[in-house]
């Protein structure tokens, strides 16, 4: 399902760019979403002259990442039930890391397949 | 006999200017109000959270999904990838360095407006307000709608707590009910917020390979 890998660098802040970075990674899929907050782009709605920032505080990054994983999870299932309603494998990317109980993977030419499981066995 | 030579990737300094490549992506790119700044999405032709193939020679790779969060609005901002992550900047010049693939450009919209649910209210028999009847649930809110009930009899009645999902107003708590209201009161629905409108974008790639004019506009 989608998480956030547990390293620096699927969630971090670029210093340069004030920008945090949020990798998020489906392990049946291999499916990628990335999040970014900008953190510094207050601005006059003016003239644009940006704001100095001093409370970041307030941003909830959490609600950003809960959102996204609705979104995400909600697309997810619908996928994997159309494919195990109708019998058709899925092809995953290479951050595929986990089989799903009753589904097996399969290389089909050079990529790996996620195959439901069969009718009978459902 | 001659040897092949491999000479590795090429820089933009060995080629012509603006000279036409292979490289294309199919991404769809818009914004989506947020409150007072607006999210951008990049995503596939299956819809936001999806992903989308770029391709560059005989290469196609499956590109991520993004949101972008706290984009302002009235801005022209555009999108490309580094490789690692997406890169957000003003102007086009900003991601044209040799290592980021640009994405696309979108129109954050500035100006807008909601639109408005239509609320009734449920009554008792003694003419209190037992309940706010969402009729229409509306569009595009980003905070609680202010409610007036136009009526020659009644008073006090107040609204409970507002429940707001993806723009909508989905549900009012029973408040305080008042008294004396008549069964021909009406609700007058106002505020919601100000909120930008959804500002459509474009991938850089729809453009049969070039990927900047010269004149420094992005292609159509």
């Amino acid at each position: 399902m989608w998480h956030i890998p547990n390293d620096e660098e699927h969630n971090h802040i670029d210093g340069r760019t004030h920008e945090h970075h949020i990798h998020m990674v489906n392990d049946v899929t291999g499916g990628q979403h990335d999040i970014i907050l900008r953190l510094g782009v207050d601005s006059c709605p003016h003239c644009k002259r940006p704001y100095p920032k001093d409370d970041l505080g307030q941003l909830d990054h959490i609600q950003a990442i809960q959102e996204a994983l609705e979104m995400l999870e909600k697309n997810h299932a619908a996928v994997m039930d159309y494919a195990a309603q109708r019998g058709i494998p899925i092809k995953v990317g290479p951050l595929h890391s986990r089989v799903p109980n009753g589904h097996r993977l399969a290389q089909s030419g050079k990529h790996k397949m996620l195959i439901p499981p069969r009718k009978q066995d459902k | 006999m001659p040897n092949p030579i491999s000479s590795g990737l090429q820089s933009s300094a060995a080629t012509e200017n603006n000279i036409v490549l292979n490289q294309t992506n199919y991404a769809n790119i818009d914004s989506v109000a947020a409150g007072s700044s607006a999210n951008v999405r990049i995503y596939g032709s299956s819809g936001p959270g999806t992903q989308y193939p770029g391709v560059k020679g005989a290469t196609e790779t499956i590109q991520p999904s993004a949101t972008i969060i706290g984009v302002p609005y009235t801005t022209n901002p555009v999108v490309a990838h580094d490789g690692d992550q997406y890169q957000i900047r003003n102007t086009l010049p900003e991601v044209l360095a040799d290592g980021f693939t640009p994405i696309g450009s979108v129109s954050v919209v500035g100006s807008g407006s909601v639109t408005l649910p239509t609320v009734s209210l449920v009554l008792d028999s003694h003419g209190h307000v037992i309940g706010w009847n969402v009729t229409s649930q509306g569009n595009g809110l980003t905070g609680p709608v202010t409610l007036h009930i136009n009526t020659s009899t009644g008073s006090g009645a107040t609204p409970g707590a507002q429940t707001i999902q993806n723009g909508k107003l989905i549900s009012i708590a029973p408040g305080n009910p008042g008294d004396l209201y008549a069964p021909g009161d009406t609700v007058t629905v106002s505020g919601g917020t100000f909120t930008g409108a959804s500002g459509g974008g474009r991938s850089i790639g729809g453009n049969g390979g070039r990927l900047v004019y010269n004149d420094g506009t992005i292609g159509a």
